[in-house]
């Protein structure tokens, strides 16, 4: 007595129209990770001002097995999805040009859901079929994670067989050849990287099977993480794809990368709509005196990172001034022309900033303009004030006030409005050429050390915003650094840096301090230098090596004690008894 | 009315008998109320003498030595019989025929003589219904009879509705009983309660069986007045009475919420937010725009509403039609403030009319048509904002965050959530009307087939229809927000920022509809032979109900059921007695193939009192009875079809392209397009109903001469086939949560005792009093749920109630750094401080953490449920009250308003009572400090779920008190009322617990609607 409506699995794959519908609600699953600023916030990067945001049991190290942000849960609903439209999809009444292009697209979603699998929890069962609830699951274990990448790979290859590099603007937002060449220059990347390279601390690391789950070191992943960049840059470059360059202002342009949905520049995006996510980010990322939250508040280690106009750095490092309130000093570094004190009067000569800012605030590279909000810059038509006092500030907001005095200015809409509405298609940007260059110049120094194609794909990036090209002669080390700081900065709250510390494996340094951000419990004017001070925010915790990889979700854990080992440090039963 | 004109003609002559009179009777005739009957026919048969009783029901007669015995009768009354053995004064007391409910119990499908009962039942006078002043019927009947727990979790106008569990919870699915209102499945809380004729409860399997798949979490059985033979009787009751809210929540002020946020600072080592001078401008009030201190429960809560119920009926008739007809009207308001300067009314209010009509007519001596109507209808209004945000918003916005109405009469508030003034939501924000109506109409054609084929047999057949329709009319407001900043300096005009600009009102209406069908056809038979009484049942029934504004196809589909019961009774010389009843139904939720069960259950009694050898005359009667047998539970918390596997047609769909258009093309501006889709239900072929296999064995007893009346009932009940996910799948199946498959696996074994001591005595000189007081005990434990291994033993959830807690157990606080390092490392935050809540190491491995949860307290459900009601009366003077207790049943305090600065500091009102009683840092003791120290952001160590805020939530409630007078009938006779009554009386009078925060029934700190305390004096007149 069910209504004729009732859809079975086999319905869907009988008519072209639900299968679309069926593909297209696997697509609809791909994150909008700028909304909630999970990974911005939760490293150094940036403080959520929001008590009960969840980036703060990450900060704190209070999260554990059970109330860990589950991503596994939803990664492996993604790939069951892709699972059942792979096994139906030949059904669908219509051509093979069709289906192969879907299946393609499939592909591809299949192993970016691996692929952020791996990212959390490094090595995971591999599922590559749809399970009933009578299968028997304790065969079912952790794959070593070369299996794993190998399984992305050949998802990757699979999709690039099946794809166009490009897509009509109709089409914008599925997946294309050179998205899977992107996921393998990423996939490579981290599997060339220190956490699952050569880890020291999970060489015992075993699956059910007693198979190894991490393999000892090799050094050619770096130059197959390279080698894939590379083609990956081949093939963007042959299909039309370039570093965005369509404003003649620095500031702007950069501004306008984001902005400008599914530019040149763009490899794989998702698009957002306008209400929702898309305006919840904006109210975020607008100070309380326009009718926002002002929560987003990147820390005063993210601003004293951008470097100068001239390429220099205007910080060296700090000194601390009061244990109590964690209030500390910079090193200036003379070179640099960066002045800590004091007052500008005149505007920036390309109004990059007005007349009267603090001199912190003056001389700095364009794309700190374009990415942060600071105390009288102009935006949207008034002036940001975060003092105390400040309309701004905290004596006028509630329980959403901006606690570092500096809000998020990159990926937001400079023409979105709240009061009254106005708002614009937003898309959301996963994988753009400009990333593919700093894998690659990445990957290649540390194969080669700093050879040609190194230094031509930094200075790209630091040419197209303005920037000198990095200083001849340096050593693989000193490149190292320059490419890690290229990174922060161009990739700044694009939930690149959460990941990288870790691959990295520097977080137990980056992760482990005070953030620090400006007195907002004090000021009563624009020039009040005693609202100017870098105190402490919060204290970091970052635990090695338990810190690194995601717990595996308790419930999970109960569920497959016999054949799921947890990850190393989280809590495990083995090692209690 | 033949007899009773005969009997009046010959009154004249038995003042000229020839047999002249040798003692003289005398005596008063009552009815159980103890009210004086008037018009009485007193006789004696023999010498043929006869009178009726007068204004004060006396009567005098003069007997001859041929009169052995007096009879008294009375038109709708019982007729009686009495030895006269040489009394003169015989004093009697008259039950009105629908009385022989005394003696008659309503049991599934029918009634049984109370004697030959076996299964497990009881019920309530309606009268005692009518002494608690309040409009939803569910809140009476707490504490009332045994067997019942009930809890209520609001006072709000409409919507204060208890939750009711018969003999606790067997289930963590749908667990509410089935209520029957006239055989029909209706909304226990549209019941007038001035209608009720009969109100029982059925316990065991014996007596819900019939009921088969629907029987599992108990029957509550309403029946409404019918007429009775005799002229009109019309009935005027009216009562009016305020409300008090109670406990409302007492929060710091704002001088008290400043210090609080620089103490709070303080202790994590930062700047202070306030200064003195500062402080001092809360305290003083000399800057109420900038520094303001608002009390907001005050802004929003008036202390006092008011109530008025009101019923008028008439009842009446002969051989061939009798009649009960009742209008009603309730009015409810709420507590909320209004701005007079709106022309429309804002304040919670219910107005409730109902209406009822039962016909009963005799078409034929043999044919008997029942008609049955009831109508009600409800205008409520309420606030533009819903009391769940307004409530939320007094929580939320402190003292200090702004003022009321700004220096230019304009609604304060602030950026963000701050822009939610609770004054602002509660007058400002426009407001909304409800239309609800019910109609309800049962009929039903009786045909007695004693004199067509055999005695004792008749066939019956019955139709209901009900619908019900809401419509809900918001006319929301948007209005006008502004921040004040101060005065600007320059030109010392007043600043503000403009944080919403006003709308006008809006329009949006809502409409929900539901119609159901319900038939039944039956056979009766029940019949005596010599000492043998057997008793015959057998019906088919069929209901169909359909939710006519579904939102979705498949919720707009018929919900259909039927099936077949019957039963069968045996009872030898009302000494052995036993019983079989069947229930075979089932409805189309399941697959093809499943969808009947047979539902079988046996019962047996033994009434010793009857046999030859029971000599023991202080008990008067005692029975033993004992029954088995399985009901099922088929609400499977309202999912419909889970067989099917069913595919999601609105899931989430991409945006592609540049204009981010759908799938099907459309341009889509919003986010959650349906256009996408998934799974939905992973359908289950074997899917069924809850089996409850019920056990019971009672005792009921009548000790010294209806002195004392007990019954008491032990049962246990094993509850398998729980619908439930099947938690051991793992997450890397890929099913999503609501796709995951399900499985009849889950099973709760229940337990306990229920039952009820009733003393009641009447004196010759008219003083009659009744005590009574009943207890429910239900224990439930959970056998099988599916849940994975865990970590460590103790957080097994099987062995534990259903509603089972699991927390931290919390030792104190720590005193200093060298307690902390000492102690093992707690783990929910970067680092713990002197103050700070200090857990015990369950699990023992040095570290505190989430597996060192274990079951703690009681559930949140009572196991234990108390009444004690009295009912005391002389001459025209009455009194009773009813107390309601609880017990075995825990509650945190826990929370918002608990927890300081919850959601980041300095937000979120604090209760005094953590203020009152926190740790104070640097104080010289805080030996007495029940909650721990404040610091200046969200602290997960002190916020987690432990023993440190849990509380015994058991209380005893003076539920309600009533005190009546009846006005001499030689008074109100001569005017034509027989009976004037008036009355004081009230509900929620007194409340004896350990909370006092909060009322003792809310399940945390974080209450809603307040309950409410009733004074109510009323009238009632019998014309």
């Amino acid at each position: 007595m069910t209504p004729d409506e009732d859809l079975t699995l086999e319905d869907i794959f009988s008519t072209r129209y639900n299968a679309a519908a069926f593909q297209s609600n696997i697509y609809a699953m791909l994150p909008d990770e700028a909304e909630l600023n999970l990974f911005t916030g939760a490293c150094d990067e940036m403080e959520v001002a929001y008590g009960p945001h969840p980036s703060h049991i990450v900060s704190n190290g209070a999260w554990n097995p059970n109330n860990a942000w589950n991503y596994w849960a939803g990664l492996y609903e993604s790939i069951r999805k892709c699972n059942l439209f792979i096994e139906h999809v030949d059904q669908v009444p219509v051509s093979h040009e069709v289906t192969d292009t879907w299946k393609g697209e499939v592909y591809f979603l299949r192993a970016f859901n691996y692929f952020m699998l791996m990212r959390y929890y490094g090595s995971v069962p591999i599922v590559d079929r749809s399970l009933t609830p009578s299968d028997e699951f304790t065969s079912i274990t952790r794959a070593p994670l070369q299996e794993l990448v190998e399984f992305i790979l050949s998802d990757c290859d699979r999709a690039i067989d099946l794809l166009e590099p490009t897509v009509i603007d109709t089409e914008k937002g599925r997946a294309t050849s050179v998205a899977a060449y992107a996921l393998k220059s990423r996939t490579l990347l981290y599997f060339a990287s220190p956490l699952f390279n050569g880890n020291a601390d999970y060489a015992d690391l075993k699956n059910s099977k007693n198979e190894r789950m991490y393999p000892a070191y090799d050094g050619q992943r770096w130059a197959d993480a390279a080698a894939a960049s590379l083609t990956c840059i081949h093939e963007a470059h042959a299909s039309g794809y370039a570093l965005y360059k369509a404003k003649a202002d620095l500031v702007e342009n950069y501004i306008s990368l984001f902005v400008d949905n599914n530019n040149a520049e763009w490899i794989f995006s998702k698009n957002v709509g306008i209400w929702g996510t898309a305006s919840h980010f904006d109210n975020c990322c607008d100070p309380v005196g326009l009718g926002g939250f002002s929560i987003f508040n990147p820390t005063q280690e993210l601003v004293d990172a951008y470097e100068m106009e001239n390429g220099e750095a205007p910080i060296l490092g700090y000194t601390v001034l009061n244990a109590t309130t964690n209030e500390i000093a910079p090193v200036i570094n003379p070179a640099s022309g960066y002045v800590d004190t004091g007052f500008k009067t005149t505007a920036h000569p390309k109004a990059w900033h007005p007349a009267r800012v603090h001199n912190m605030y003056v001389g700095r590279e364009a794309r700190f303009y374009a990415s942060i909000n600071f105390s009288m810059q102009q935006w949207k038509g008034t002036t940001i004030q975060l003092w105390k006092t400040g309309k701004d500030g905290r004596d006028h907001a509630g329980s959403d006030y901006c606690k570092t005095g500096y809000i998020q200015k990159k990926l937001t809409d400079p023409a979105a409005r709240i009061n009254p509405p106005i708002r614009n298609r937003r898309a959301r940007v996963f994988f753009r050429l400009g990333e593919i260059y700093l894998n690659y110049a990445e990957a290649l120094n540390e194969d080669q050390g700093p050879v040609a194609d190194v230094y031509h794909y930094v200075n790209e990036i630091r040419n197209r915003v303005g920037l000198p090209d990095l200083p001849a002669g340096l050593t693989k080390e000193e490149m190292r650094d320059k490419i890690r700081h290229e990174r922060r900065i161009e990739l700044a709250f694009e939930h690149h840096r959460f990941f990288d510390v870790r691959r990295w494996k520097i977080a137990e340094q980056t992760e482990s301090q005070w953030i620090h951000g400006l007195d907002i419990y004090a000021g009563t004017l624009w020039n009040d230098e005693s609202f100017y001070k870098r105190i402490g925010v919060e204290e970091r915790v970052f635990e090695a090596p338990k810190h690194y990889l995601f717990p595996i979700p308790q419930a999970e854990i109960d569920k497959s004690r016999t054949h799921i080992p947890q990850n190393p440090g989280w809590f495990d039963i083995e090692d209690s008894e | 009315m033949l007899i009773f004109i005969i009997l009046q003609g010959m009154y004249p002559l038995s003042l000229t008998a020839q047999h002249v009179s040798n003692m003289r009777i005398s005596g008063i005739v009552l009815d159980v109320q103890g009210t004086p009957l008037i018009g009485v026919n007193v006789v004696l048969p023999a010498s043929q003498q006869g009178t009726i009783t007068d204004a004060e029901g006396r009567y005098v007669l003069f007997s001859t030595t041929e009169d052995h015995i007096l009879s008294f009768s009375y038109i709708g009354y019982i007729k009686q019989d009495v030895k006269i053995d040489g009394q003169q004064t015989i004093n009697i007391i008259m039950r009105e025929a629908s009385q022989e409910l005394e003696d008659v119990v309503i049991v599934g499908y029918g009634t049984q003589k109370k004697v030959s009962v076996t299964a497990s039942v009881s019920s309530i006078e309606p009268t005692t219904l009518l002494a608690v002043p309040t409009p939803s019927l569910s809140n009476t009947i707490g504490g009332q009879l045994p067997g019942i727990i009930t809890r209520q979790e609001s006072g709000e106008p409409g919507y204060d509705g208890a939750n009711i569990y018969i003999r606790g919870l067997a289930t963590w699915g749908n667990n509410s009983p089935l209520v029957l209102v006239d055989g029909v499945e209706r909304d226990i809380n549209q019941v007038n309660a001035y209608e009720i004729e009969s109100f029982s409860i059925m316990k065991d399997a014996s007596a819900t069986a019939v009921y088969g798949v629907r029987g599992a979490n108990g029957v509550i059985l309403i029946n409404t007045k019918r007429g009775k033979n005799g002229k009109p009787k019309v009935t005027f009751r009216t009562e009016h009475g305020q409300l008090t809210g109670l406990r409302f929540p007492n929060y710091i002020n704002g001088y008290e919420f400043a210090s609080l946020m620089n103490e709070a600072l303080a202790n994590s080592g930062r700047a202070l937010a306030w200064t003195d001078d500062e402080l001092d401008k809360f305290r003083t009030g000399s800057d109420p725009y900038l520094y303001p201190n608002v009390d907001w429960v005050d802004e929003v809560y008036k202390r006092v509403s008011d109530q008025t119920i009101n019923n008028l009926s008439v009842t009446g008739g002969n051989e061939d039609a009798r009649y009960f007809v009742n209008v009603g009207y309730n009015s409810q308001g709420g507590l909320y403030k209004e701005d007079p300067t709106n022309p429309y009314h804002t304040n919670a209010k219910v107005d409730r009319y109902n209406f009822r009509s039962n016909v009963d007519i005799n078409i034929t001596k043999d044919l008997l048509l029942d008609l049955g109507l009831g109508a009600v209808i409800e205008n409520r209004n309420y606030q533009g904002t819903p009391a769940g945000a307004i409530a939320f918003a007094t929580r939320k916005i402190s003292p200090i965050n702004f003022p009321r109405q700004n220096p230019d009469g304009t609604v304060g508030g602030g950026p963000g959530y701050l822009q939610d003034n609770p004054w602002g939501l509660t007058t400002q924000s426009g407001y909304a009307t409800q239309f609800r109506s019910t109609l309800q109409g049962t009929f039903r054609l009786q045909w007695d087939l004693s004199r067509l084929v055999t005695k004792g047999l008749t066939l019956y057949g019955k139709f209901a229809f009900d619908h019900w329709y809401f419509s809900e009319v918001f006319r929301r407001k948007e209005y006008e927000v502004k921040q004040y900043l101060g005065i600007d300096p320059d030109t010392e005009e007043d600043l503000y920022t403009l944080i919403r600009e006003g709308r006008p009102l809006g329009y949006s209406p809502v409409r929900q509809a539901n119609r159901a069908y319900y038939w039944e056809a039956g056979t009766n038979y029940e019949r005596s032979f010599d000492r043998h009484r057997v008793l015959g049942m057998v019906l088919f029934n069929r209901r169909e109900f359909v939710d006519i504004e579904a939102a979705n196809r498949t919720g707009n589909l018929p919900r259909r059921s039927q099936g077949l019961a019957t039963r069968a009774s045996y009872d030898f010389d009302s000494r052995y007695l036993a019983e079989l009843n069947l229930g075979y139904n089932g409805s189309e939720n399941f697959p093809k193939g499943k969808r009947y069960g047979l539902f079988p259950s046996l019962s047996v009694g033994w009434v010793v009192s009857n046999e030859e050898f029971w000599t023991i005359d202080q008990i008067a009667h005692l029975k033993i009875r004992g029954s088995y047998g399985m009901v099922g539970n088929d609400q499977l918390g309202g999912e419909r079809f889970l067989y099917v596997t069913r595919m999601n047609r609105n899931a989430d769909g991409a945006l592609f392209g540049q204009t981010q258009t759908t799938v099907a093309g459309w341009a889509a501006d919003n986010m959650g397009n349906g256009t996408g889709m998934s799974e939905q239900t992973t359908g289950v072929a074997d899917i069924t109903w809850e089996v409850s296999k019920k056990a019971n064995i009672g005792i009921d007893a009548d000790l010294f001469n209806g002195l004392l009346t007990l019954q008491v009932d032990a049962f246990q009940e094993d509850r398998t086939n729980i619908l439930q996910v099947r938690r051991s799948i793992p997450q890397f199946t890929g099913f999503m949560y609501a796709s995951l498959p399900r499985g009849n696996i889950g099973r709760v074994a229940n337990k306990g005792i229920d039952g009820m001591l009733e003393v009641k005595k009447r004196y010759a000189n008219g003083f009659y009093f009744s005590v009574k007081t009943n207890i429910t005990f239900a224990r439930s434990t959970i056998l099988e749920n599916d849940q994975p291994e865990p970590a460590f033993d103790h957080l097994w959830e099987k062995g534990h109630p259903v509603n089972q807690a699991f927390g931290l157990i919390a030792l104190g606080f720590f005193e200093d750094e060298d307690d902390i390092a000492n102690s093992p490392k707690q783990t929910f935050m970067t680092k713990v401080q002197p103050g700070d809540i200090k857990y015990k190491d369950v699990n023992k491995d040095g570290v505190i953490d989430i597996y060192d949860r274990t079951a703690i307290g009681f559930p949140f459900t009572p196991e234990i449920m108390m009444g004690l009601g009295g009912y005391f009366s002389y001459k025209g003077l009455d009194m009773s009250f009813n107390f309601t207790g609880v017990t075995n049943r825990s509650i945190y305090l826990d929370n918002e308003g608990m927890f300081p600065y919850m959601l980041e500091y300095p937000n979120y009102n604090i209760l005094r009572e953590y203020y009152d009683n926190r740790w104070i840092p640097g104080a010289d003791d805080n030996s007495r400090a029940k909650y721990p120290a404040v610091i200046a952001g969200t602290n997960p160590n002190n916020y987690q779920l432990s023993t440190l805020y849990m509380r015994d939530a058991s209380y005893l409630k003076l539920k309600n008190a009533e005190v009546g007078y009846t006005l001499p009938h030689k008074w109100t006779q001569p005017i034509g009322i027989q009976n004037a009554r008036f009355f004081v009386n009230g509900a929620n009078l007194l409340t004896f617990d350990k909370i006092k925060i909060v009322d003792p029934e809310f399940i945390s700190v974080v209450g809603g609607y307040p309950q409410q305390r009733v004074l109510n004096v009323g009238a009632q007149i019998d014309f």
